[in-house]
């Protein structure tokens, strides 16, 4: 497609495991704190003090073509985002994603629209780790 | 109105004896009047036993408890709390620790989990939301802190986290800790004997709920403000570049600075070689910084040394009070020896400050002569002396020796020794924190009256420690800046103590860290009114003055816990070390602590008669707790202000 | 001569821990302080506390300096 769209990546050396971005990705997106619905995860190993994993949505576009009603499709700037009205939640979607990164919640699919533009995951990093790339 | 926002609803209990496991909800009236996390396990332990229950016996509670805020973003909302009657002081035992072992429990669906009862073999606890197994732990008996969490975790899954005993615990060691997440420790009041004795190796959880908001509009804006804070706010800088980038180890030439760096068992405020230990010579050793759950001040750090003696040696922390107990406390200038007692403590789960000061009170009998190398199996307990301290740790672990007489916390040991008392320093039976009362008056208050001991976590003031004039200023007005932020007046510091012990039992409540409330001082009162409406839908959170009540109502219940138990005013005494003996060198020099006018202005402000050392009736009913007074009034005739 | 110990951060960029100055006012010892280390200072004024022989100085234009005193520069720190 070769259209280069931004997503949220993380300088490792930089985060410190604190879940910031995980509780206030859940609660912009569901108004509620729950890690496992954020939509980005991160896999901080604290024994050993360093970041193991982590995941979101790399905006590549993969999911596109498996939805069967066209309900994913790229939006402004590229971003790659879910039209819920048209969803079926048949999670084909999910299946397709190479990083894992559609979170299923209630029944239907959620993926990181960088939150229209002003991702809140990177506004709330007090470290500075996670960027806009 | 069920409790669903902020808080489960809901308490775990656990019978060890029995096998069983129960749920009961969680009533909002309870909420509402002690809020959650230590204040509401106070009512809890207050209910759950009458006095003179064995501490280490079945009939004795293991409280876990989280607030209403733990799991959700709120300030350092990764904290939690261990509650029961401490087998080291016989009184009220509390420690908080961080890591993320506190919201998972929420996240299972419980506010707290009671434990109660005793095992007859060695067991587990594994907690996965409505799934609670108690499972054989035989095999783990024995291992290490960090073998066991590995354990625990590479059999049941990586997502749990893990709680648990290491031998200290197990040998009912007085001062054992209990480790959280490999590096947090519930480390005062012998919490990990109490789990020793109820053959609980650990406890695992995980679970897959969330936390609910009441008002997310309003919440938001709380969120955003606790942004603001901290990366722009007025504390922003110093809580990123002191505490964030050294940990609390920036504390130790600061302390120094102003005298009150405890140097060969608190004989003196000050120490020459105290940059040895500083925090950033420490940053040399630092391998990564990270952060407890839900925290923007991200103050942990892991270290390891590479090198020399103690190649390997690899440890979240030391912390500022392991740095001064193991290092500065003994007369110990090598960093890499502490670190590397700071690991061999959390390895064994032994509270490094009473360890400390156990090892301390050894060497000056030692030097001056009370206690010979025979009797210490042939340690020669000289002041620095590395090895000789690593011998005394090992001995107290394994209960070898004297050190199973040492295994039982300074007070018992000098009791049982019939010598020492004067450098067995502790206040009813807690060994001293990492503070000098002769450098910071308000310290010697603290310890005196806070109900766990010798205790810096529950009423410790920092406005008069390097003197924050504006914030002083703002809470007890201009009129009093001078006496209140000058570290060696005893003037006023009943006042800002009393009032540090309310802010606190809310922090310890709702769970907050002390980090951003006692310094810095970025949340008090207003700010916990903002907080906690929107996001449990209680209303009654609001008001300042109803958060003020609460807050006297719970340090009333513990302090009554004490009172229940005999223990009273006659206890609320310090080591002459620090009335009597004036401080020898460094910025403090000359200065003794005079506890009785701190000692009075307290009570008054408590609403407690100063003679008999008790509350004044009307204060317990004024606070909602007349089965308090009820209680008491068994033993006491509790005063009454008015006549009639 | 007055003996200035700096700590924390100030000492981490200023590359400095402890300088020796001959001077009785704070404001000439600070301008006999390595330049690095004045500008660490400017740097952090807005912060900065300073201690004489251990006690909280605000005013800083009123301090008289004794040949024996010890400063401590430092940013904001506590509770421990």
């Amino acid at each position: 497609m070769g259209i280069q769209s931004k997503y949220v990546g993380v300088d490792p050396k930089l985060c410190t495991g604190c879940s910031i971005c995980e509780l206030i990705c859940s609660f912009t997106k569901f108004r509620r704190f729950n890690p496992k619905e954020s939509l980005i995860r991160i896999n901080y190993n604290y024994e050993l003090g360093y970041l193991e994993g982590f995941k979101v949505c790399s905006q590549c576009g993969l999911c596109i073509n498996s939805c069967p009603t066209g309900a994913i499709y790229r939006g402004d700037g590229g971003i790659v985002l879910i039209d819920y009205s048209k969803c079926i939640g048949c999670l084909s979607c999910v299946n397709t994603c190479p990083n894992n990164a559609i979170v299923v919640v209630d029944g239907k699919p959620y993926k990181c629209d960088l939150c229209g533009g002003n991702p809140q995951c990177v506004r709330y990093c007090v470290r500075g780790a996670l960027n806009v790339s | 109105m069920s409790l669903k926002w902020g808080y489960a609803g809901r308490i775990l209990y656990v019978d060890l004896s029995k096998g069983k496991y129960w749920v009961e909800e969680l009533k909002e009236s309870l909420a509402k009047a002690y809020v959650g996390g230590s204040g509401l396990a106070a009512y809890l332990l207050w209910n759950l036993i009458d006095s003179g229950v064995d501490p280490l016996g079945p009939e004795n509670p293991l409280i876990i408890a989280t607030g209403p805020a733990t799991g959700a973003l709120a300030p350092s909302a990764g904290r939690f709390a261990l509650v029961s009657k401490s087998p080291l002081t016989g009184i009220w035992g509390e420690s908080h620790a961080g890591g993320f072992f506190g919201p998972e429990v929420k996240y299972a669906g419980y506010d707290m989990v009671v434990i109660l009862g005793r095992s007859p073999t060695p067991v587990s606890l594994v907690i996965d939301d409505g799934s609670v197994e108690i499972h054989k732990a035989t095999d783990l008996w024995g291992l290490n802190t960090r073998d066991t969490t590995n354990e625990l975790r590479g059999r049941f899954g990586k997502d749990y986290h893990v709680i648990c005993i290491g031998p200290a615990g197990e040998n009912l060691v007085k001062f054992a800790s209990v480790m959280v997440d490999y590096y947090r420790a519930f480390g005062r009041t012998g919490l990990g004997a109490v789990m020793g004795s109820k053959k609980l190796k650990a406890v695992a959880v995980r679970g897959s709920k969330g936390v609910e908001v009441y008002d997310p509009d309003k919440y938001l804006e709380v969120l955003e403000d606790i942004l603001w804070r901290n990366t722009e706010g007025p504390w922003a800088l110093p809580a990123q570049m002191s505490l964030g980038r050294y940990g609390t180890p920036s504390l130790v030439t600061a302390m120094n600075a102003i005298g009150r760096l405890p140097t060969k068992n608190h004989w003196t405020g000050y120490w020459e070689k105290a940059d040895r230990l500083s925090g950033d010579e420490l940053l040399k050793y630092r391998v990564s910084r990270g952060s407890c759950f839900s925290c923007m001040i991200m103050c942990k750090h892991i270290t390891k040394v590479p090198d020399g003696r103690y190649e390997g040696a690899f440890s979240g922390g030391p912390e500022y009070e392991s740095i001064v107990a193991l290092g500065s406390n003994l007369l110990i200038d090598n960093i890499e020896a502490v670190i590397y007692m700071n690991q061999l403590c959390n390895l064994y789960g032994l509270d490094t400050i009473s360890t400390g000061k156990v090892i301390s009170y050894v060497f000056e009998c030692y030097e001056k002569g009370l206690i010979s190398k025979e009797e210490l199996g042939g340690v020669e307990a000289l002041w620095g002396s590395e090895e000789a301290a690593i011998k005394l740790i090992n001995m107290i672990v394994r209960r070898e020796g004297i050190g199973n007489i040492l295994a039982e916390g300074v007070r018992k040991a000098s009791e049982v020794l019939g010598r020492g008392y004067e450098y067995a320093l502790h206040v009813k039976g807690l060994e001293v924190s990492a503070q000098d009362p002769r450098g910071h008056k308000s310290v010697g208050l603290t310890w005196a009256i806070s109900v766990r001991g010798a205790d810096h976590l529950r009423s410790l003031t920092t406005v008069d420690e390097l003197g924050y004039r504006d914030v002083a200023a703002e809470r007890f007005g201009a009129d009093k800046v001078d006496y209140v932020c000058d570290r060696l007046s005893e003037r006023y510091k009943g006042l800002i103590v009393k009032d540090q012990e309310d802010l606190f039992a809310l922090v310890d409540s709702i769970i907050m860290c002390k980090y951003g409330t006692m310094w810095p001082p970025m949340y008090y009162f207003d700010f916990i009114a903002k907080l906690l409406p929107p996001l449990t839908g209680i209303k009654e959170f609001s008001d300042v003055k109803n958060l003020r009540l609460i807050a006297e109502r719970i340090v009333n219940l513990k302090r009554c816990f004490n009172l229940r138990e005999g223990v009273g005013k006659e206890s609320e005494v310090l080591p002459k070390r620090f009335t009597e003996e004036a401080m020898p060198t460094g910025p403090s020099k000359g200065q003794v602590c005079n506890l009785e006018p701190m000692l009075r202005e307290y009570y008054m402000y408590r609403g407690w008669d100063y003679n008999s050392g008790l509350p004044y009736e009307e204060t317990l009913e004024r606070l909602g707790l007349d089965y308090v007074a009820n209680t008491l009034k068994r033993r006491y005739r509790l005063p009454r202000l008015g006549h009639g | 001569m007055v003996r200035v110990r700096i700590h924390g951060i100030l000492k981490e960029e200023g590359g400095v821990d402890v300088v020796d100055v001959d001077s009785r006012y704070f404001d000439e010892v600070v301008s006999k302080l390595p330049e690095e280390v004045r500008k660490v200072l400017m740097k952090y004024s807005k912060y900065l506390i300073v201690l004489v022989n251990g006690r909280r100085v605000y005013d800083l234009d009123k301090i008289q300096l004794q040949p024996t005193d010890v400063i401590d520069l430092m940013i904001p720190v506590g509770g421990g």
